[in-house]
């Protein structure tokens, strides 16, 4: 069975609870695993970006890490704002 | 006859040749003023500026207009813009760049609730690793205007009965990582 890692982000973890659990239901119908990245953090998108650039990227980078050691080839990000944060900080890093 | 705009004296030309050379504004400059990027912004319609007009204020060099107005919070970084824009201007990052320096110089219009939203976000994070949304919603009611708390308590209550509302308070396990992830930057 094929399996990705799983960056939920916060707001899946809150107010977008109900994303989350459809798309759990909906891999297991498919016929893959998703495995939670092992202590994520806030993907550092908007509100950090509007704060400070340097930070929102190196916490996306942390999670990129972390997706690293627990060899996850590659990372789902259902949430349109984290997938963007980490991105967007895998292309800075890779160039 | 001489005609002038009413805000020309406040004009800054050195501040928006200083914004063009930021990473992600360099195409202030090439805008052909066509409105493609207030035309497809689904949130212009409350902007007091639209993202057209701010990018004629940044070029123009009117500073204080652009860092205090309510179009760069509002804006919810969906990317339209950038993808419309003929002159690919990265209309988005050009926002973030302008809130950035309003939260700098404390530009932002007085007692909104999205940038006082932002700095709470960022103090949480740089605390606990990650964002707990529904204690981040009611610090940034009472530290810009908790009467909007008012307006809040059906659809609250709602959610909360729902199951969309975690009181949880979120962190991470390695707490210990995050002075490196900031660098031991000081705290906004």
């Amino acid at each position: 069975m094929a399996g990705y890692g799983y960056f939920p982000g916060c707001s899946l973890k809150g107010t977008g609870v109900a994303y989350e659990e459809s798309l759990l239901a909906l891999f297991r119908v498919l016929g893959y695993t998703l495995a939670e990245l092992e202590d994520w953090n806030c993907c550092g998108a908007t509100s950090y970006m509007s704060i400070d650039e340097h930070a929102a990227f190196t916490l996306s980078a942390r999670n990129l890490k972390l997706a690293h050691e627990a060899r996850h080839r590659e990372v789902v990000a259902p949430c349109s704002a984290c997938y963007l944060a980490l991105r967007k900080t895998q292309d800075y890093v890779q160039r | 006859m001489d005609r002038k705009l009413k805000l020309q004296p406040e004009a800054a030309p050195d501040w928006a040749r200083q914004v063009s050379e930021r990473p992600g504004c360099e195409g202030v400059f090439s805008c052909l003023q066509c409105g493609a990027c207030s035309g497809t912004c689904p949130l212009s319609i409350y902007m007091d500026f639209s993202p057209r007009r701010i990018i004629a204020l940044v070029r123009e060099g009117f500073r204080k207009d652009a860092l205090s107005s309510k179009t760069i919070w509002l804006c919810a970084s969906c990317y339209s813009c950038a993808v419309h824009c003929p002159r690919q201007i990265h209309i988005t990052d050009v926002m973030y760049s302008l809130k950035r320096e309003a939260i700098q110089y404390r530009m932002y219009p007085a007692r909104f609730p999205i940038p006082v939203l932002a700095q709470e976000f960022y103090k949480m994070v740089r605390r606990s690793g990650r964002s707990s949304e529904t204690w981040l919603v009611l610090r940034m009611a009472l530290r810009s205007n908790p009467l909007i708390l008012l307006g809040m308590i059906r659809t609250g209550w709602e959610m909360l009965r729902a199951g969309r509302l975690s009181l949880e308070r979120e962190r991470i396990r390695d707490l210990e990582s995050l002075p490196r992830v900031f660098g031991g930057r000081e705290a906004a």
